[in-house]
């Protein structure tokens, strides 16, 4: 037992009460009998000659003393609690119990419970620790703890709808420098582990399995649901899509069940891609929760059902210039999301001539007045060459042939950015101009609409929340989280559900984060890894025998009482 | 302490009549007595004949035997033996210690004083009680007559239990006492706490004929009979209040059994070497069995 387990005021009263013992034994110790004789002359003699305690004298009472060194060395092997040779030798043990959505299945998690609990009380109770790996890693027995600490918070866990964070535990596990070089993990349950994290252990770590059950599972799963911007080109809709994996079992239509909001989604809607991913297109983006469900229950249940929350799209309201360039005009007409309107317009467009504006806008101006092709007047957060990138990105500017146009006008083509209170972008009147090729381009359109975009700062959205995935997020026009600087930065680690559920934004808003994880889904076995063989010779053993010596121990006490006290030894 | 010993106790008829048979004698008698039963070494004027001695002026001329001056015309006169009255001066020990436990010593040895008194009045002797604790006192001058055993009977009963043993103070005081010659019997554990060569060395300058009584209990030679004496004790004794702290053990119980051994051992050379009577009462026992013991021909000689 550690008093870490115990209160302060437990540990206060249990010294006390060791000191109140200690105290009534000293007294019992050291307290004459008083006993009136005829005469101590005879007595006084007797102990002259044979002083009770003196130093280095021949044993006169080896009963005695072997009597009381037995019940020293009972109480010091009870309470000292040795470990044999191998459980030296044997190096760090950590336990982790998956208690994600791997486990849910069945009774693998109550068994892989079990196990633990069987198996932790033969590690020394100072080479063991004790993890659980659910959202988060949670260490739930430090060294030196009892097992029933142990017993009482894995009472109420139930496994979560999570995917298997074993990879971060692997992963975080070196970074600790309390551990010794020799570090045993054994990993109870079938959580799978990529050999990935596995490669990055250092040597002297091993990585074994406890329990593992894997049979007669069946199962179908979601592992898959997410946004894009429809095929149809609709600025208010998007598309979704969702795969559904099956382990055991097979996959059909009818077999899941599709809503958006409350409404069922009617059956015509539903395409399917290939045998396990299905389409919806033209989904309005209002805002309200797409979902799929499947009905018919099986092994797995969190990944039954899935849900995304639909982005809302609105219009982006402009104003326009009297000396816009026509080829923009015609590229504003033809995007059914922006409209002009008079008053109250969130962008302005502006040509060579027209004045300035306090809102943001996109200009064209004469080469002569502009060095770079293009200038962004940038008023976010980002510095230096991540503010270009992410500014390059958000305007479509990677998409466009900057090499021909350089070419024809005899320029370099080239982007500048500012920062700037008000976001703006310029470019050279010439390279809009009716006389240019570059409205001709594909990539002229989506750069005016994203310039829009980029201007009205619109909300992101977010093509799928699975948990413990990266958001990746999106902005109407295209998947900007497709470049890997964005996917760094759209919403942050710290933001990483691992758990499906609802995620509340600072907003107000909410978010839907769903399982979506295939390892879950389809069990296709876990790693090869050997299993750990726990030593039977243990220390729980060494403990039952320690608490089995320390009773003797205060029997042996009661008996030297007994024969003390009947006066059969000193 | 034991409850003190009742007059009814200690004058047991059954007791007394117990001992009428038994005579106490003495070796070597002490001039200087009076007419009573012990014989004496002096030729005097009793009843039975001895011998035939010259006549020397201031003879009695009535022990003048005529027959032989006829015959030899030289004068002898009849010599007889002389019995004479033997001064028995008891000396009880009254210290704490013969009145300490439940069979105390002092109940034994009032009976033996009682005993030995009764022998020694009936056989016309005179009978002396002194006891001694710290000091020497006198509770009956020498008294004759078997009628007088109630008298010592009673002073017997009165003796309580007083600080100290000094004995060999006592009989220095003793000495002092102007008593005729007599038999002096010692009642005492001889526990005194100036160790025993002291209480020897004054015996030595004893006038009288010596007895010594030492009382005795099991328990002195064998602790462990006593029941309370295990385990760590502290005895403390109950006449100087010292006190040793012991741990019974049997180491240390056997080298009290051979302190205890050499103790008495000493006692006995020294009444062996000096011709004193020794007798031991064990105060757990019957005084009249063991006195039969000591009385086994009839008699006690001293």
């Amino acid at each position: 037992m550690s008093f870490f387990n115990l209160s302060p005021l437990l540990v206060g009263l249990g010294l006390l009460a060791l000191a109140g013992l200690l105290f009534l034994l000293q007294q019992l110790r050291i307290r004459y009998t008083e006993l009136p004789v005829a005469t101590t002359m005879f007595w006084a003699a007797a102990v002259r000659e044979a002083p009770v305690r003196v130093l280095r004298q021949r044993f006169r009472h080896i009963l005695a003393y072997l009597l009381a060194l037995l019940i020293c060395w009972l109480l010091w092997i009870g309470f000292g609690g040795p470990l044999t040779g191998a459980q030296r030798t044997a190096g760090f043990n950590i336990l982790v119990l998956d208690g994600s959505a791997h486990a849910s299945t069945g009774d693998i998690f109550q068994q892989s419970k079990n196990q633990l609990l069987n198996d932790v009380s033969k590690y020394s109770r100072d080479s063991r620790e004790v993890f659980l790996s659910g959202a988060q890693n949670v260490r739930v027995l430090a060294p030196g703890e009892e097992k029933l600490v142990l017993e009482r918070r894995l009472e109420e866990f139930e496994p979560v709808a999570a995917r298997s964070s074993i990879d971060e535990l692997l992963r975080l596990l070196p970074r600790n420098n309390s551990y010794p070089t020799e570090v045993n993990v054994v990993v109870y349950g079938g959580a799978p582990i990529s050999e990935h994290a596995l490669d990055r252990l250092p040597a002297g770590y091993r990585v074994a399995r406890r329990f593992d059950s894997l049979d007669d599972f069946e199962n179908r799963g979601i592992v898959a649901l997410g946004i894009g911007e429809p095929l149809s080109g609709e600025w208010d809709k998007v598309d979704v899509l969702f795969r559904i994996l099956a382990d055991g079992l097979s996959v059909n239509s009818e077999d899941f069940r599709v809503q958006i909001g409350d409404q069922d989604l009617a059956t015509n809607r539903l395409e399917s891609i290939s045998p396990n991913e299905f389409r919806v297109r033209d989904v309005v983006a209002d805002g309200s929760v797409f979902s799929v469900a499947i009905e018919e229950p099986d092994d797995l249940a969190f990944d039954n059902e899935a849900l995304v929350t639909l982005p809302t799209k609105e219009r982006v309201s402009i104003s326009i210039g009297e000396d816009v360039p026509t080829p923009i005009r015609r590229a504003i007409d033809a995007d059914a999301g922006i409209e002009i309107v008079g008053s109250g317009a969130s962008v302005a467009v502006l040509g060579p001539n027209d004045s300035e504006t306090s809102i943001p806008y996109l200009r064209t101006t004469p080469i002569v007045e502009q060095s770079k092709a293009f200038v962004i007047g940038y008023s976010g957060e980002l510095e230096g060459m991540e503010a270009l990138h992410q500014s390059v990105a958000d305007l479509g500017l990677a998409e466009i042939d900057s090499a021909a146009m350089a070419t024809e006008l005899n320029q370099d083509i080239s982007v500048q950015l500012d920062y700037s209170d008000v976001r703006y972008v310029s470019v050279w009147s010439e390279l809009v101009s009716e006389s240019f090729n570059f409205k001709d381009s594909m990539s002229f359109p989506i750069f005016i609409s994203k310039s829009i975009r980029y201007l009205a700062n619109q909300e992101p959205w977010y093509a799928y929340l699975a948990a413990g995935r990266q958001p990746v997020e999106q902005t109407s026009g295209s998947s900007l989280a497709s470049s890997d600087l964005l996917a760094e930065y759209a919403i942050g680690a710290s933001y990483v559900r691992n758990e499906a559920g609802t995620l509340e934004l600072r907003d107000g808003t909410s978010l839907q984060v769903s399982l979506l994880d295939p390892a879950a889904a389809v069990r296709t076995g876990s790693q090869n890894l050997t299993d750990a063989a726990i030593e039977t010779s243990n220390s729980q053993t060494i403990w039952g025998i320690a608490t089995w010596l320390a009773l003797l121990a205060v029997l042996l006490l009661g008996l030297e009482w007994y024969l003390y006290q009947r006066g059969l030894m000193p | 302490m034991a409850a003190q010993l009742t007059f009814e106790e200690l004058f047991d008829p059954e007791f007394l009549e117990s001992l009428e048979t038994f005579n106490l004698r003495i070796k070597r008698f002490l001039r200087q007595g009076r007419l009573g039963e012990q014989l004496t070494h002096d030729r005097g004027i009793g009843l039975e004949f001895k011998d035939f001695k010259q006549y020397v002026a201031g003879d009695d001329l009535r022990a003048v035997d005529w027959n032989i001056y006829r015959r030899l015309g030289r004068l002898f006169v009849h010599v007889f033996e002389e019995y004479q009255d033997l001064p028995l001066y008891l000396l009880v020990d009254r210290s704490r210690s013969m009145f300490l436990e439940d069979e105390p010593r002092v109940h034994a040895a009032l009976r033996s004083a009682l005993a030995l008194s009764s022998i020694s009045l009936s056989q016309h002797d005179v009978v002396a009680l002194l006891s001694f604790s710290n000091e020497l006192e006198m509770h009956s001058r020498p008294i004759a007559g078997k009628k007088q055993l109630t008298l010592l009977g009673r002073r017997m009963v009165s003796l309580t239990e007083q600080d100290g043993t000094q004995l060999s103070q006592s009989i220095h005081q003793l000495s002092f006492r102007k008593l005729r010659p007599g038999l002096l019997v010692v009642l005492s554990d001889f526990f005194d706490p100036q160790g025993l060569d002291s209480v020897t060395d004054s015996l030595k300058t004893c006038r009288h004929k010596l007895l010594l009584v030492q009382l005795v209990k099991d328990s002195d030679s064998d602790p462990t009979q006593n029941e309370d004496l295990v385990g760590d004790i502290r005895l403390v004794d109950c006449e100087t209040s010292d006190a040793v702290d012991v741990t019974v053990e049997p180491a240390v119980l056997n080298r009290y059994r051979r302190i205890y051994d050499e103790f008495n051992q000493r006692l006995t050379n020294f009444a062996s070497d000096q011709g004193i009577g020794l007798v031991r009462l064990n105060a757990d026992q019957d005084v009249l069995d063991q006195l039969a013991g000591l009385f086994e021909s009839g008699a006690l000689t001293v």
